[in-house]
């Protein structure tokens, strides 16, 4: 292995079953082959068996965080077991050097009765420190975990908010030249959150290598060196951020067009009361065009059509602009503005118009609602109708708008820093 | 800004996972599971303290639950024996003193297989959570055992007193004869705690298997000596040192040393190869459960 390389996996697969029975007289059969120390083809399927990670290579560099991305059961954690040495690969081989950790949520380890002291040791032991190790981090970690409190009351008395902090606190305190990280940045307070991070970069200064698994791009996008995207066990994409990103939304509003989730509006079958049906939906650009993308900053119409069965005096139009991690980034009312929406009977057009959409390089599902005055009757709704938006790279996160950077210092009396062209 | 030694050092050890490695009981693999347990004997230490302290934390009576089944059986064979309900030999020892003797090592080897074969399963998600050497969930099991059964000795010491029975030097050699007992339950605690980590049955049944063993375990009787009964003395794991256990403790010379010898021997056999097995094991059961 390269010295600067301090991962690799070359061809990695594992292979499950479906059926709870093959599967427990497989274990059977594989265990007895391997106490026998007898060669079968493992590498092949068996009845009911299927590749949950398939042919998987990649290299992690001293200091690299490599981001994992994919759908739900695209194999990435059963990657991070296989990398962890939890379960084996049955095609492929992995290599590291040091000291490999998973940052999990070792709060499962957690035993109720015992101190918040005392687990800390147990789970400490369990992660390959040392007593006189856990001895000397044990102030920084209870400073880190901030329940001084607390510690010497049993674990059973925390709130989870507590487990989960003790337990990071000690997973994040083990000096481990690579890192796995499984989606855990979702738990405890922001000022928490703000603690794991700054721990995490400066984990990153010392030269540790990460890999990060989760679900939410720009979390991936804002720490990642490189990003994998994982899409029914096999790499579908890996290389740059930006462009793995894109492939990664690319195979979620593929995957959920063949779902049958996108345009599943259909106007014979209201979502409503049906008294104002929504007939038709479309986004239209500057020049009224009819899109299915625009930039970041271009102005955007959305426009539906309805029919009504009467007049309606004084309804309420709602849209709901959601982000693939599920955030809501922009909901809209004409309650909100104090527009008042009257509709006559028959065919008709409601527009709204954005001056443009600050969202940064995404695809952004739209659900919109027409409900009576006073919400008494929700006449029709619709939902996941799909835009993409073309990012723009000088911010990061769901949002973006052009801003101009200006510096104060007590030395010089103005200095400005503007974007580069 | 707190500074922490995480960059690896150049020659520091290089891990490799693959399906070829580790399989079957080449001399490289004894290294590596060697090396493992060593490491880990400060995690064996951590689990079994984990256990230990939290088992009587929430108990008004705290160790005395150590010693309440054995009191509870001997108090009760001890009455059926003197009401002549049951009549049992007891080597022309006191009965009371020859049953504790044999309930004592008994619980042993009982509670031993008892918590190896929960171990996996109790110990939480964690499991399959952490990659840790495992075994050391087992031998902890193990550890916590060997505690309780100190804690009933202390039972021996006013029954010898009470009796007046002045035991011979070989006593101080009885605890030689559990080392073996141990590996047995290890051994045998490694196959059970993965086999209840797949199915939940072992866990059910291994109370009631356990009842049975002590009845065809010369516990609470002497042991038998005429075909087929005899069998027992060979079959059951735990006969050969319970009967050993109380000879040495009373009587200074061992009655059935062949059966001693035999199952003796074969205990670090049974270790190796069980503990391989479960070695080998845990990750097919781990990506099952």
């Amino acid at each position: 292995m390269n010295d600067d390389i301090v991962l690799q996996a070359e061809g990695v697969s594992k292979k499950f079953c479906r059926s709870l029975k093959r599967s427990m007289w497989y274990a059977g059969l594989d265990v007895a082959r391997d106490v026998a120390g007898i060669d079968y083809a493992h590498d092949q399927l068996r009845p009911a068996e299927f590749w949950a990670v398939n042919d998987i290579s990649f290299e992690l560099r001293r200091g690299e965080c490599l981001g994992i991305v994919g759908h739900n059961g695209a194999g990435k954690s059963t990657l991070l077991k296989m990398l962890n040495g939890i379960v084996k690969p049955d095609r492929g081989r992995i290599e590291y050097q040091g000291r490999l950790e998973a940052l999990l949520e070792v709060a499962a380890g957690f035993h109720p009765q015992l101190t918040g002291r005392e687990n800390v040791y147990v789970i400490g032991a369990i992660l390959g420190m040392s007593r006189r190790a856990i001895d000397a981090k044990f102030e920084r970690i209870a400073a880190f975990a901030d329940i001084d409190d607390f510690l010497d009351t049993p674990v059973k008395f925390y709130s989870s908010g507590m487990k989960v902090r003790l337990g990071m606190a000690v997973s994040l305190h083990t000096d481990p030249s690579i890192l796995l990280v499984d989606e855990v940045f979702a738990v405890g307070d922001i000022s928490f959150r703000a603690k794991c991070f700054n721990r995490i970069g400066e984990l990153r200064q010392l030269g540790v290598s990460f890999l990060l698994v989760s679900h939410n791009p720009s979390l991936i996008g804002g720490y990642s060196n490189q990003v994998m995207v994982l899409d029914h066990g096999k790499i579908v994409a890996l290389g740059e951020p930006e462009s793995a990103l894109d492939t990664y939304l690319d195979i979620m509003r593929s995957r959920q067009l063949q779902a049958g989730k996108l345009d599943a509006y259909s106007a014979d079958t209201p979502n409503g009361t049906g008294r104002i049906r929504i007939v038709n939906f479309y986004f239209t650009n500057a020049v009224g065009a009819r899109v299915q993308s625009i930039s970041a900053g271009e102005p955007l119409k959305l426009s539906f059509e309805y029919e009504a069965d009467q007049d309606f005096q004084d309804i309420e139009v709602n849209a709901r602009i959601v982000t693939p991690a599920d955030q809501v980034f922009l909901r809209l009312s004409n309650k909100l503005t104090g527009t008042r929406i009257d509709v006559t009977k028959g065919a008709g057009v409601v527009e709204l118009s954005l001056p443009c959409l600050p969202a940064n390089s995404s695809y952004l599902s739209l659900d919109v609602s027409i409900w009576s005055e006073s919400r008494h009757e929700l006449f029709d709704s619709c939902k996941d109708m799909h835009l993409k938006v073309e990012g723009c790279s000088r911010s990061n996160g769901i949002a973006w708008v052009d801003c101009e950077y200006k510096v104060k210092s007590a030395l010089a009396d103005r200095f400005e820093l503007s974007p580069k062209k | 800004m707190t500074t922490t030694n995480a960059l690896p050092a150049a020659d520091e050890e290089i891990v490799t996972y693959d399906a070829h490695v580790d399989r079957g009981f080449g001399r490289h693999v004894w290294r590596q599971m060697n090396e493992h347990l060593l490491q880990s004997h400060e995690l064996t230490w951590r689990l079994f303290l984990r256990s230990f302290r939290a088992l009587y934390r929430q108990s008004s009576l705290g160790y005395f639950w150590a010693l309440a089944p054995t009191v509870v059986t001997v108090t009760a064979f001890a009455y059926l024996n003197v009401s002549r309900t049951l009549v049992l030999d007891s080597q022309g020892l006191p009965y009371v003193l020859f049953a504790l003797l044999g309930m004592s090592t008994w619980q042993l080897f009982a509670m031993g297989l008892a918590k190896c074969t929960q171990s996996l399963t109790s110990a939480g998600s964690f499991v399959v959570k952490v990659n840790f050497p495992r075994e050391t969930l087992v031998l902890a099991a193990v550890l916590d055992s060997i505690v309780g059964f100190l804690i009933r000795t202390v039972l021996l010491v006013p029954v010898f007193a009470y009796y007046q029975f002045l035991p011979p030097w070989t006593i101080l050699l009885a605890p030689l004869v559990l080392i073996p007992m141990l590996l047995w339950v290890a051994a045998i605690g490694f196959l059970l705690a993965a086999a209840n980590a797949v199915l939940r049955d072992f866990g059910s049944a291994i109370g009631m298997a356990l009842m049975f063993l002590m009845f065809v375990c010369p516990v609470l009787y002497s042991p038998p000596d005429v075909w087929p009964r005899s069998l027992m003395n060979w079959l059951n794991p735990a006969s050969p040192f319970v009967i050993a256990f109380r000879d040495l403790a009373t009587m200074g010379y061992l009655t059935h040393p062949y059966e001693l010898l035999v199952l003796g021997l074969l205990s670090p056999l049974a270790f190796i190869l069980c503990w391989r097995t479960f070695n080998l094991a845990m990750p097919r059961i781990i990506e099952r459960i």
